[in-house]
């Protein structure tokens, strides 16, 4: 199966709900090197269109979902969406000139917190990874990261002083992750940021990053640019990683022990041969300068 | 290929990092503290970030994703997710062999770096980046050389013209202008300019607007080559 037919299975996010235009402006934007339109039709219903062909449609996590399979993988569960206590915040959206894969595998990475998110999500001296673990789910194929550490400053908006976050991880498809990390404000709950992300083709990317927490106090806007925040200092590393795309050969970049959600991720990915946005082998890297 | 030069000395100061590309190859080059300069492909072996974004650190270059540290041997020295760790030799940056020689930064890719013979009464003049390719540089200057009239206050006449070095000199004046073309992608392109040492500032000063009015011409001349 090719790299396209392998990735043509799944669900992709292209809006949030609540950004769809009413009838009868039509929505355009890309997913996997297509052309799609969206458009809410007179009854309210929403479609999508690539050409002449349809495309089933799905509105979940306050976005619209589509996928070109007409049987589709079943979309990945998150149950803490249906927790009613929770404020379900969709940030928007950053274009990133990446492959989608690079994109996801960032977001598994602590270790560049005190270097990237500097007095937000990481400072210096506070820089050690200490041992966590990461296993594959049996029962969902999905990979799993638990008892990540890491010191941050200022964990979330809502967030006074420096806390020690516990953090796990989910990557229940190939390019949508889910965190579950310390809610600053309670102890008894864990507060859950998820990327999904729209592949726009192989080394083109649209994140839309969501959120569900306990936070009563900060505004929906201090939320969505705490978060953008964050995503846009992450993006000034995703455009300049080389390849663009993501090596799965393990000779091609070297990893340590506080890179293990990483290396799962790429090995998970070779072997369900998930490689849209991947490079196989070595001979295909071309790191050459733009 | 030889050596090719990428900056002028000066413009790449102690403890600063720039990108420079050569023949496609992205390259950082960065100068330590204390002085020590290196040339390397651009990019970390942990995750590919393109180093040229780094940071000096004392006598290290430190990528911007995860901090770590290489020595001037391109060698990993420091992993800060791992402060206790002593990281394994193998972790290596790729080195180019890079020189400094007359005022200007060279390296060479290819492992061929020939010592570049500089005259020794040059000093460096100054860079310029054009959006064109050299050789719209080169037909610019050779045309505007020939039709420069009497009042020309230089009159440049063509004594040398390589594939990557020009010498210009004036009769006039009795100045030689040397220029360093250094091709980059997508049509574009830098000249590292050296003068003859005993050249005044006000006469620097004009050849380096000249070159200016170089880059007008020969940006317009390749949009309209383009349409
Ligand atoms: S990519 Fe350079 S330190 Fe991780
Ligand atoms: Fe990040």
């Amino acid at each position: 199966m090719s790299a396209l037919d392998h990735a043509k299975q799944y669900w992709y996010p292209v809006s949030m709900l609540d950004s769809i235009p009413a009838f009868p402006i039509v929505k355009t934007t890309r997913v996997l090197g297509m052309d799609i339109s969206i458009t809410r039709q007179a009854d309210g219903k929403i479609t999508v269109m690539q050409g002449d062909e349809q495309w089933q449609v799905q509105e979940i996590y306050d976005h619209l979902w589509t996928s070109p399979s007409e049987a589709p993988k079943p979309i990945f569960d998150i149950p803490e969406a249906n927790e009613s206590d929770r404020r379900f915040v969709p940030c928007g959206l950053v274009r990133v000139r990446c492959s989608p894969l690079r994109a996801v595998e960032n977001f598994l990475d602590i270790a560049h917190f005190p270097f990237v998110h500097t007095d937000i999500l990481g400072s210096e001296p506070h820089t050690e990874v200490e041992p966590y673990s990461v296993d594959i789910d049996a029962d969902k194929d999905e990979v799993i990261a638990t008892k990540v550490k890491f010191f941050q400053p200022q964990a979330a908006k809502s967030a006074s002083d420096g806390i020690i976050t516990d953090y796990v991880y989910r990557v229940p498809s190939p390019m949508n992750a889910i965190l579950y990390k310390t809610c600053p404000t309670r102890d008894d709950v864990q507060d859950v940021i998820a990327i999904f992300v729209q592949p726009i083709d192989e080394e083109t990317c649209d994140v839309w990053p969501w959120m569900a927490l306990y936070d009563d106090d900060s505004t929906m806007a201090d939320m969505i640019e705490f978060q953008q925040l964050i995503f846009l200092q992450d993006r000034s590393i995703l455009e300049n990683q080389v390849p663009t795309k993501l090596p799965l050969d393990p000779k091609m970049e070297i990893p340590t022990r506080a890179d293990l959600t990483s290396i799962a991720y790429r090995r998970w990915l070779k072997r369900r041969g998930a490689l849209y946005g991947a490079l196989l082998n070595t001979s295909d890297n071309s790191v050459a300068a733009e | 290929m030889a050596s090719i030069a990428v900056a002028l000395s000066k413009d790449l100061p102690n403890g600063r990092v720039m990108r420079a590309i050569v023949s496609e190859q992205d390259l950082v080059v960065w100068r330590s503290k204390s002085g020590i300069l290196s040339a390397w492909e651009n990019r970390c072996p942990h995750r590919g970030m393109r180093l040229s974004h780094g940071f000096v650190r004392g006598e290290a270059l430190a990528c911007m994703y995860h901090g770590w540290h290489y020595d001037k041997s391109a060698t990993c020295r420091y992993i800060p997710a791992h402060p206790e760790l002593e990281p394994p030799e193998t972790i290596r940056a790729q080195e180019f062999s890079s020189i400094e020689k007359g005022g200007l930064i060279w390296v060479s890719v290819d492992g061929s770096l020939e010592e570049p013979l500089i005259d020794e009464n040059l000093t460096p003049l100054r860079s310029i980046n054009f959006q064109c390719a050299s050789k719209t540089v080169q037909e610019v200057i050779t045309k505007s050389t020939k039709l420069a009239g009497d009042t020309d206050p230089f009159n440049f006449t063509t004594k040398a013209a390589g594939y990557h070095h020009w010498v210009l000199f004036s009769e006039k004046k009795e100045l030689n202008l040397h220029l360093f073309f250094h091709e980059l992608p997508n049509n574009a392109c830098k000249i590292h300019a050296l003068i003859d040492k005993d050249c005044p500032a006000q006469i620097q000063k004009q050849i380096s607007r000249m070159m200016e009015s170089w880059r007008r011409s020969a940006e317009t001349d390749y949009e309209v080559s383009a349409k």
